[in-house]
């Protein structure tokens, strides 16, 4: 039999399988609590890989596949229990809109007492029937099918997330809200332990990106002529849906934590209650960083990039802006560092856009590499031009190195850089400029490479901040007080 | 090739007299054209010149018969699923599984004649050697040829099926006038080398269209666990036709004819029941006329609403045409049929000599003719049922009328021979009772059908529209 986790960790789309700043931050988690037991429940859909992309750390003693379109039968439906079902789908509705009328708690209820499934809810006819009257609720003109595929995935979902087997855990820990956050929901309703969620990036907001660009969702049309009326809009159905999984998510979580005080007050919007709001930042070893030597050999001035080759990194933004740089700084390098896999076509249409620039001589992608701290003291400044971020890994670690920065306002990259109210470290440790500007970016990173003691100036105050605020060792007492509070039962055999 | 309901409609459409009763007449062909060309050969062989009597002629028709019945009621497992099978991978372009999955029901066929109709013929039945190979060869012949059928109609070859089967009898109605006082092996010899040569323009159809090249189609081991109700149906379709006229030759007290030791027939019984079948091809030429050109262009209005992000009260409009072409189609035999036969009870004294109906046949003529009424109407349902891939329900249909037909003949041939037939009579009623509401009842259902229980598409969607989930 398996033996009790401490902390059962659930994540959606990452750990162990997908490589991702979360996923390094659960392995580095595990890691830095080697007195707790951790279990991980890993959710994620039948098309992504399976292949573990990390060794498992000794301290994790089991995981679980949750695969939110293998959706469990169930029993098979009776004639007696039409009644049932139509209340059963009725429940689901309630969830997706908002969680209205205490529908998530009443739907794992009814599914724990009668053992319905997708066999029940979903492919039987009276579960049809009430599909119809769930149309003719929320979307009656939209395009049927669209809005067929779009209820059948949100309630194979569901129903998948408040069927899985839980693991025996002292303390439920989702990583996000979304279906990691509705999984610790389901566990908080279901064993009754304390329950915690940890919101790197704000889920709504990441989903509102996801789904505002999604070409795989039909707008108009459904309108016709009928100008005076707001075309049905699938995408709001789709992004309520996914904004309910964060209130529920809220409204079970015993503590909300989050990195920065940016993301709190989306939280605060999406309605997560004030009091259990807290900040604990992402930790890193900063002393090892801190340790790594800089180069003082003679080379061109260098800029690193480190991320995954992909539209959220907006890698476009830092080639063209490597592109205006060169005028300004004409011996300019470029390197960057980040698997391509992800999105073949977009890492693709990165490459193109490099030679179409004529940067072969100036940008390099270098990849997946074997040890990136060998890159962080030979280069002069990092760049990170993403759309959207949390609170990036990789910007922490370059910055206890010594490493100044630019990145875009997003995620907490502006209190990273320029400190925040109460802030020990005074002082700026590079340049915040806005998202998707690639002359901003260029000229921020020629200021920073044309005065060497900017440069100076700019990485000692970060190195200063990160080893203040974000070592992993106070990070970990954080997290473990945090635990301690909510379960004194936790003992924590290792404390440092 | 052109789909056979467009050219049909196109001739209904044409405003002369000559084309409705050429549209009436290719839909009557298509209907039952193999059957009707098969019977018209074995007729035409059959009007060769006797001097002696012609006492050769009820053994060759004994071993047709068995034959007929050997062969329906294994190849049409075989033809429901490979028809189905093959029409699925031709519609996603996969061409090149059709010659394997011929090969392998012919295998399937081979094999299973080869266990159980030569032992049959080699053992149990008493005729002479060349003989009992000819009959061998022609059970062979005729259900290779019936399981070319659905293959020629998946790949929508109805007139090269017409052909190769009008080859078939235009060459016996030729031998048949040539021959006299042939004997049973000669008729046997004759009649299997017109099969061969409708076989042979067939396969050369399918070879021509599809190559050689026999691909071993690994998705044929995986379909049939999961439409398995569809061999099923065939077999209780058959069995269905076929299951009252045994009992009749086997349980009735006189009347039966026996040949060759085994080959037990019942003339009375069996040219009554003939000719009611043969009654009803002109109402459902009609009927083929009036629903395939009708539903063929409702349906894919259907489908076609789908891919014009419909709503789902547009959807139920379309979906509602539907209902009432599928009622009024089953209302429309129902009326045709029940005329035809009224007519032809009417009127039977004129022409009854002239099909071989002696007075004696007329009562099991006329309870086959109000059969024939609801045998028809209900399997009018059951295709409704399998046009609509709704198997399961299409198997009861089919089942209720076989397991019926068995028990109601049985209880009825032991009454009096006024009442042969009634058995029949009364599972044919009671399965049309069954047939009709069970349409009825899915017919509202057909959206949810199409997105539930027959949406072949439900997996590969999901990687269609990717879904999503974060990555951290």
């Amino acid at each position: 039999m398996q033996s009790e986790a401490d902390v059962c960790l659930i994540v959606e789309g990452g750990y162990p399988y997908i490589v991702g700043g979360v996923a390094f931050w659960m392995d580095a988690f595990m890691r830095a609590s080697p007195g707790l037991k951790f279990h991980v429940i890993s959710i994620s859909i039948s098309s992504q890989p399976k292949v573990r992309k990390f060794s498992i750390p000794d301290n994790l003693v089991g995981t679980t596949d949750v695969i939110l379109d293998a959706c469990p039968a169930g029993r098979v439906p009776t004639r007696r229990d039409s009644e049932l079902i139509s209340t059963g789908v009725r429940r689901i509705q309630s969830t997706f809109a908002g969680d209205r009328d205490n529908g998530f708690a009443l739907l794992v209820d009814l599914v724990r007492r009668t053992g319905f499934g997708q066999a029940a809810l979903i492919d039987s006819k009276p579960g049809w029937v009430a599909l119809e009257q769930v149309y003719r609720d929320l979307l009656p003109d939209a395009p049927f099918v669209d809005f067929f595929w779009a209820w059948r995935f949100l309630a194979q979902s569901l129903l998948t997330i408040i069927s899985t087997p839980l693991p025996h855990a002292r303390i439920f820990h989702a990583v996000s809200a979304g279906y990691a956050g509705l999984l610790g929901a389901y566990a908080r309703q279901v064993t009754k332990r304390p329950y915690v969620v940890t919101e790197h990036g704000i889920y709504t907001n990441e989903r509102r990106i996801e789904l505002g660009i999604a070409d795989w969702i039909f707008d108009s049309g459904a309108g016709g002529f009928a100008v005076g009326e707001r075309p049905v809009a699938l995408r709001d159905f789709w992004f309520n849906a996914f904004a309910s999984l964060s209130q529920i998510t809220y409204e079970f979580a015993d503590v909300i934590t989050t990195q920065y005080r940016a993301n709190q007050d989306y939280q605060r919007l999406d309605g997560a209650p004030e009091h259990k709001l807290r900040i604990i930042p992402n930790g890193i070893d900063a002393d090892v960083y801190a340790k790594i030597h800089r180069s003082t050999e003679p080379r061109p001035p260098t800029v690193l990039m480190i991320g995954r080759i992909v539209p959220i990194k907006d890698t476009r933004t830092f080639i063209m802006a490597m592109a205006r740089l060169r005028e300004l700084v004409p011996d300019v390098v470029a390197i960057m560092i980040g698997p391509e896999e992800e999105d073949p076509a977009y890492a693709k249409g990165c490459h193109e856009l490099v030679a179409q620039l004529g940067l072969e001589a100036t940008v390099q992608f270098l990849g997946r590499v074997r040890d990136v701290n060998a890159y962080l003291g030979q280069v002069d400044v990092i760049a990170l031009t993403s759309i959207s971020e949390a609170q990036p890994l990789a910007l922490l670690e370059a910055a206890a190195t010594g490493l100044p920065a630019v990145t875009t306002d997003v995620g907490s990259c502006r209190e990273l850089i320029e400190g925040f109210e109460g802030d020990p470290v005074i002082g700026v440790g590079g340049i915040v400029v806005e998202a998707c500007n690639p002359n901003a970016v260029a000229e921020a990173l020629a200021a920073i490479l044309g005065n060497d003691q900017m440069r100076a100036d700019m990485g000692r105050i970060m190195q200063q901040r990160t080893l203040n605020l974000y070592h992993k060792d106070r990070v970990r007492r954080m997290y473990e007080s945090l635990y301690a509070s909510m379960n004194p039962q936790l003992s924590f055999a290792n404390p440092q | 090739m052109r789909r056979s309901g467009i050219t049909i409609e196109w001739m209904a459409r044409q405003r002369g007299l000559t084309g409705i009763i050429l549209a009436y007449v290719y839909a009557a062909l298509l209907v039952a054209g193999p059957w009707l060309f098969t019977i018209l050969a074995v007729f035409g062989l059959s009007a060769a010149k006797c001097s002696s009597g012609c006492d050769q002629l009820p053994l060759f028709r004994s071993i047709v018969i068995y034959n007929s019945l050997y062969a329906l009621v294994i190849t049409s497992p075989l033809g429901f699923l490979a028809g189905r099978h093959i029409s699925d991978q031709l519609y996603v372009n996969r061409t090149e599984c059709v010659i394997s999955v011929f090969v392998t029901c012919f295998v399937a066929f081979c094999l299973v004649t080869l266990l159980t109709m030569v032992p049959f013929y080699l053992l149990a039945a008493s005729l002479s050697g060349p003989v009992r190979v000819a009959a061998i060869q022609n059970v062979l012949l005729l259900g290779v040829s019936w399981l070319l059928i659905p293959f020629l109609g998946a790949i929508r070859a109805p007139l090269t099926l017409l052909s190769g089967f009008a080859a078939n009898a235009l060459l016996m109605g030729v031998v048949g006038a040539l021959l006299a006082n042939p004997s049973v092996l000669v008729l046997l010899v004759v009649l299997n080398g017109a099969f061969a040569i409708t076989n042979l323009i067939l396969i050369a159809t399918l070879v021509r269209t599809f190559g050689m090249h026999v691909v071993w189609d690994r998705s044929l081991l995986h379909f049939p666990p999961r439409n398995w109700e569809l061999p099923l149906a065939g077999l209780a379709y058959a069995l269905g036709i076929w299951v009252d006229k045994v009992i009749m030759w086997f349980t009735a007290p006189s009347g039966t004819l026996v040949v060759a030791g085994i080959l037990r027939t019942m003339p009375s019984y069996d040219t009554a029941m003939f000719w009611a079948q043969l009654a009803a091809i002109p109402a459902l030429a009609i009927a083929l006329v009036h629903v395939d050109t009708q539903l063929a262009g409702l349906f894919g209005r259907f489908y076609g609403r789908f891919d014009q992000q419909a709503s789902l009260r547009e959807l139920a409009v379309a979906m509602s045409a539907i209902r009432r072409c599928v009622v009024a189609s089953v209302v429309m035999l129902f009326v045709t049929l029940a005329i035809v036969t009224t007519m032809s009870i009417v009127l039977s004294f004129v022409f009854m000599s002239q099909i071989g109906l002696r007075p004696g046949y007329m009562s099991i003529f006329r309870i086959s003719l109000w059969a024939m009424v609801f045998h028809t109407s209900a399997m009018l349902c059951f295709a409704f049922l399998l046009y609509f891939d709704l198997r399961r329900p299409a198997l009861l249909v089919v089942a209720v009328y076989a397991i019926l037909n068995g028990i109601c003949t049985l209880l009825f041939v032991h009454v009096g021979e006024g009442y042969y037939g009634y058995g029949s009579l009364s599972a044919a009623v009671i399965t049309f009772l069954v047939a009709f509401p069970v349409l009825l009842r899915e017919l509202p259902w057909l959206h949810y059908h199409a997105f539930i229980t027959n949406n072949a598409s439900l997996q590969r969607s999901y990687k269609r529209h990717r879904l999503p989930v974060s990555v951290g």
